[in-house]
């Protein structure tokens, strides 16, 4: 398991993508041939619904846990509250978890 | 690997709470329980663990714990509770945010963190526990019922939240059974509370396993949101 000082914004948006690529999408999401940091989660266009969402963040969550041994929650009320969402896009999702994790570990 | 059941309950260490726990270890499941101080209880398959329910890092952590020993969790039994008999003018603010931290709080975290780890296996239930003060508006018991209500409220809008999860929310309300918590509380009082029940005499541990039973079977999977009061109060 790598630790919390070798994550990089790239080892984060590989799991979040695997996290993606495993994630039981609802059979009437128009689901694109492959996923990438431009993929839409949420909002218009976006493959998930809010349900859906939750769901993704908290695999995300687990996954974070499992591979890089850190528990970080990413849907607090800072996340709640920016004008343009985290989860928006894949791309978003992974720099504010790396913003997160990187707050996390400067405790 | 273990193929018994797990559940986690809160306040384990007496009264209810402890009952439930060998109760359900008597049923094979596998319990974890939690309470502010060491509990007595050396069975096989019960594992304990000290802490404060509304503390956020501690109820995380002991979830996690679940999850390292057992991988799964099927139900959770939201027992721990806290209540203060006194008159509303003679109220504290601290016992105000005492009872709201432990009733209302601790319920919420137990709910969230335990739903986290149903999720994965796409079942689960989970038991709160209010109380006939609140639908009797006892005198005297203001907080403690408002924090029980506010535990009600979670309990039927997470009934609605956790269910795309397979998981159920109920309640069971008792009412007043000889505990510590009744203890505190004038003979007199209880019993003029156990005269406004429709069944006038005192609840007893097994009354509430019996809808816990009821909650969490396999085969409770259609009912969520509910709240049984006991003694036929509504």
């Amino acid at each position: 398991m790598p630790s919390m000082q070798t994550i990089d914004r790239a080892a984060v948006a590989h799991l979040i993508l695997e996290t993606l690529q495993d994630f039981d999408l609802p059979e009437e999401s128009s689901v694109p041939a492959g996923f990438s940091e431009h993929t839409i989660l949420f909002g218009r266009d976006g493959l998930l619904d809010s349900i859906g969402l939750v769901s993704f963040i908290l695999d995300v969550e687990e996954n974070l846990r499992a591979r890089f041994g850190i528990s970080i929650t990413l849907a607090d009320e800072r996340a709640m509250s920016q004008n343009r969402s985290p989860f928006r896009s894949v791309s978003s999702l992974v720099d504010y978890a790396v913003q997160v994790a990187a707050e996390r570990r400067g405790r | 690997m273990h193929s018994s059941p797990v559940m986690v309950i809160s306040g384990a260490r007496k009264g209810i709470g402890r009952y439930l726990a060998e109760h359900y270890l008597s049923a094979g499941w596998r319990v974890f329980g939690c309470s502010r101080t060491e509990s007595d209880l050396h069975a096989e398959g019960y594992f304990h663990v000290c802490l404060d329910v509304s503390d956020e890092a501690a109820v995380c952590g002991l979830f996690a714990t679940v999850r390292e020993q057992a991988g799964r969790l099927d139900a959770v039994l939201n027992n721990a509770g806290i209540g203060s008999m006194n008159h509303a003018l003679l109220t504290p603010a601290s016992t105000v945010q005492s009872i709201l931290n432990t009733n209302v709080t601790g319920t919420f975290l137990f709910c969230r963190e335990g739903a986290k780890l149903m999720r994965l296996a796409g079942s689960g239930r989970i038991v709160n526990f209010v109380t006939v003060a609140t639908p009797l508006r006892v005198e005297g018991e203001a907080i403690y019922a408002a924090s029980k209500a506010a535990v009600l409220s979670l309990t039927q809008i997470l009934a609605y939240e956790l269910s795309g999860f397979g998981i159920t929310v109920n309640a069971v309300g008792p009412t007043p059974i000889e505990t510590d918590l009744t203890r505190a509380v004038p003979s007199p009082k209880l019993e003029a509370l156990i005269g406004r029940q429709a069944i006038k005499r005192w609840g007893q541990f097994e009354d509430v396993a019996n809808v816990t039973d009821f909650f969490i079977k396999p085969q409770s999977d259609f009912v969520t949101g509910q709240v049984i009061y006991l003694g036929g109060v509504s």
